[in-house]
């Protein structure tokens, strides 16, 4: 078999697997949005929360 | 009930109370780590979605791996955390380390939830399916139920002290599922595969794949202690001003004590006056 046809083999075998982009790109999104999700609920809670407590209180600042 | 202590030493107040105070809870080690999270996942997600190479057999799907393996790892080290703290909550009795404690455990039920759903989703183009009762799966979902009740006992359970003892407890025995989770694919037969990435012998993978997967391990734990920082200091504002608000309450309350007291000082001496008067009135209608 020469090089050009194994390269077409090759090729015809990458055509025929699936790519998966879909399942893919759907679990990356997923985890954008939950950490994301997430991070923004804690951060807003920490805002609110900070407005009732005197700073003298928030040792962290 | 027991007092518990805040353990935290009282600072001298040196900043007063202002309205240009900077709100929030970030600081400058939490914003340092922030961004230092933030650049390692771009770089991270860079790897995963275009550098990394697709798999010969998973073809793409192997890249959901990239998300899916340092979330279980970032979920037992939070669950970890958690055991560890409830252990020094029952040990030192410290308001610290059962806020480390619930703070642990919220992170670690979106990183198991997450680990979940990027399984099932890998699993369906490779297994063909998304669920099943497999050994690995079967525990995984039990760590996130049993950890969702522990952040459920948390929110149920009133007073600081008997919340701590309590979730402590219930902690520790949440995290036993932990070691069980990582064994099942050595102790059952399952579908799951087994430990591709070890830190020592030789792993299953290696070059552009190892060091994505590594690279977003980092940037995740890295994330999980920025998340804890954050986490904590909210729930330390919060029993600050559940703190004030039981204060508010107790003064109010005194307050109206005394007020009734008052009240009752002021009628009592005009009682004898007006049992006076009506014998007074009952003696003149008799004569």
């Amino acid at each position: 078999m020469d090089v050009t046809s194994l390269f077409e083999a090759q090729l015809a075998v990458q055509r025929q697997t699936p790519s998966y982009w879909g399942y893919v790109l759907t679990g990356y999104g997923a985890a954008a949005v939950a950490i994301g999700g997430y991070v923004v609920h804690v951060v807003r809670r920490g805002r609110r929360l900070s407005r009732q407590v005197p700073t003298d209180k928030r040792r962290w600042l | 009930m027991t007092s518990i202590d805040t353990g935290l030493a009282e600072a001298p107040s040196a900043v007063e109370p202002t309205r240009d105070a900077p709100v929030g809870t970030s600081s400058t080690a939490s914003r340092i780590l922030g961004v230092v999270t933030l650049v390692l996942t771009a770089v991270g997600l860079t790897y995963s979605l275009v550098i990394s190479p697709p798999d010969a057999n998973q073809s793409n799907a192997a890249r959901l791996l990239y998300i899916h393996v340092p979330s279980a790892i970032i979920a037992y080290v939070a669950f970890g955390v958690t055991a560890i703290a409830s252990v020094m909550v029952l040990w030192r009795k410290t308001e610290v380390w059962d806020l480390i404690a619930g703070a642990s455990a919220e992170i670690g039920i979106v990183f198991t939830s997450l680990c979940l759903i990027t399984g099932m989703l890998w699993g369906r183009p490779i297994w063909g399916i998304y669920w099943t009762w497999d050994a690995r799966l079967t525990t995984t979902a039990l760590l996130l139920v049993l950890f969702v009740g522990y952040v459920a006992l948390r929110r149920a359970l009133a007073g600081t002290a008997n919340r701590a003892k309590w979730c402590a407890i219930a902690g520790i025995i949440a995290a036993i599922d932990v070691p069980i989770v990582h064994q099942s694919t050595n102790w059952w037969v399952t579908l799951h595969q087994g430990q591709t990435v070890r830190l020592l012998g030789e792993s299953e993978i290696g070059g552009t794949m190892l060091f994505s997967l590594l690279l977003m391990m980092v940037a995740g734990l890295c994330g999980y202690v920025w998340l804890l920082l954050i986490r904590f200091r909210v729930g330390y504002l919060a029993e600050r001003v559940d703190e004030s608000a039981f204060d508010e309450a107790i003064a109010q309350r005194r307050a109206e004590a005394a007020a009734q007291k008052r009240t009752a000082h002021r009628t009592a001496p005009t009682a004898p006056v007006a049992q006076k008067m009506a014998t007074h009135t009952a003696s003149t209608e008799v004569d």
